[in-house]
């Protein structure tokens, strides 16, 4: 079968994993153009670069699958999907605390982890005794629930993607003051106007300074139940808005 | 050949080395300096001694820079070609082919090397006793470039027009097929 009629016509035949191969690819600034297309090709063929069929194209073959897969040098299409089977998209500004971390800790891992992104995102909702509309608590094994978002087009992880980054670039710039880098690098130390005692007490105070950045959640948990770790539970479920609004006034005030 | 104060200037690509003329490329192409400086440049680089160029009137200067077009009339590729007794071949069977691999080569040493023409054409010519692995070993290319650059440009330089024909046409296309598209 010739190499044309195996590729995908669209973001659309491209599987996630597929997605995030070609997304690595492009960072890898190694490559020349043709060596890019090349392993985009492989990826797409689920071969090797340097295999035959693709290494001893000739030029014209080469710049006629370009042609033809043009739709891969534009970004796929971003839709947010509001419902997807029985689960629905929730609104962003109703994210409990223990959702937005869980969701920080599985985004930075990449595309591949948008069905467990996806799982805590969409919820069941039902209508209650008052015919209010009730959502699903943050209360289910999300590496299960994932299963059922595992067939996610590529055009709706980038919805999700998308809108949850927009958001998120929103949200975080409302909280600026809690978001300060007060880390230092000893290299700071090298002031030669302080004293010995002087300079070990500022590199006691940077080591402890980075060691609260590296255990930050921990230590926002820590300061909002006044170290009961039993209460960590009911901070996780709230909400995230309340929390960040919270520890603001904290910073602020000083308390 | 143009002579001047006893000194004569190659006018012709059957007097330049591959690394002669890499070297003449390679001024050209330096965006530092002016098209002026360029041209002492490159008389410089061909061996025109200082007293020459310190001595040169306007007109005889702009007369050496409007006799300094290297000649070519050869625009037939040379199947293969001979290098310390071993045979090179650039052509598949009965024709020349660039293939993908050669391309992905061809674009990095352009954008990467300074000495990238003599490295295109390590690219092309393949030793008829290696396997393709041996072949683009970055090693093995690094001095078949070197040893390239001894050779006569002339022979080899209708390469390096086809290549950029062949790739500024496909380019053409495919801007145009892209934009037709749309």
């Amino acid at each position: 079968m010739k190499i044309l009629d195996r590729l995908p016509r669209s973001w659309n035949d491209v599987s996630l994993f597929q997605f995030e191969e070609l997304k690595e690819l492009e960072a890898d600034s190694n490559l020349s153009g043709i060596e890019l297309f090349c392993e985009q090709l492989a990826v797409l063929l689920d071969t090797h670069a340097e295999a035959d069929e693709i290494a001893w194209l000739e030029t014209e073959e080469i710049f006629k699958i370009m042609s033809n897969l043009r739709w891969l040098s534009q970004e796929p299409k971003s839709v947010l999907t509001e419902e997807i089977g029985e689960y629905r998209w929730q609104d962003l500004n109703r994210l409990k605390l223990g959702e937005f971390i869980d969701i920080e800790h599985y985004i930075v891992e990449g595309y591949s982890k948008a069905p467990i992104i996806a799982a805590i995102l969409y919820k069941q909702v039902r209508k209650n005794d008052w015919g209010n509309t009730e959502w699903e608590p943050y209360e289910y094994d999300i590496e299960e629930r994932s299963q059922q978002f595992q067939n996610l087009s590529i055009s709706q992880i980038c919805g999700i993607w998308e809108t949850y980054r927009q958001w998120k670039e929103d949200f975080m710039s409302k909280y600026d003051v809690l978001f300060e880098d007060t880390s230092e690098e000893p290299d700071d130390l090298e002031n030669e106007e302080l004293t010995g005692r002087e300079k070990l007490d500022q590199l006691k105070e940077t080591l402890a300074a980075n060691a609260r950045s590296q255990w930050s959640w921990e230590n926002v948990l820590w300061g909002l139940t006044n170290g009961d770790v039993s209460k960590f539970d009911a901070v996780f479920g709230c909400n995230v808005i309340l929390v960040f609004n919270t520890l603001s006034m904290r910073k602020v005030l000083d308390i | 050949m143009y002579t001047i104060h006893d000194w004569s200037l190659k006018t012709n690509l059957d007097d330049f080395t591959v690394g002669e003329f890499e070297s003449i490329q390679k001024i050209i192409s330096d965006e530092s300096l002016e098209t002026i400086e360029k041209y002492f440049e490159i008389f410089e680089f061909l061996g025109m001694p200082s007293s020459i160029q310190n001595s040169l009137t306007d007109e005889e200067f702009f007369e050496i820079i409007k006799q300094f077009q290297i000649e070519n009339n050869r625009t037939e590729l040379v199947p293969s070609i001979e290098l310390e007794g071993y045979r090179y071949l650039a052509y598949e069977g009965d024709r020349f082919i660039l293939r993908a691999r050669d391309l992905g080569l061809i674009e990095k040493f352009i954008n990467k090397e300074n000495h990238y023409i003599s490295l295109i054409l390590a690219v092309i010519f393949k030793r008829e006793d290696l396997t393709n692995n041996e072949h683009y070993a970055p090693a093995h290319l690094h001095h078949k470039a070197k040893l390239m650059r001894e050779l006569s440009m002339a022979p080899l330089y209708p390469y390096i027009i086809h290549i950029t024909d062949n790739l500024n046409k496909n380019i053409k296309n495919h801007i145009e097929s892209s934009e037709n598209s749309r």
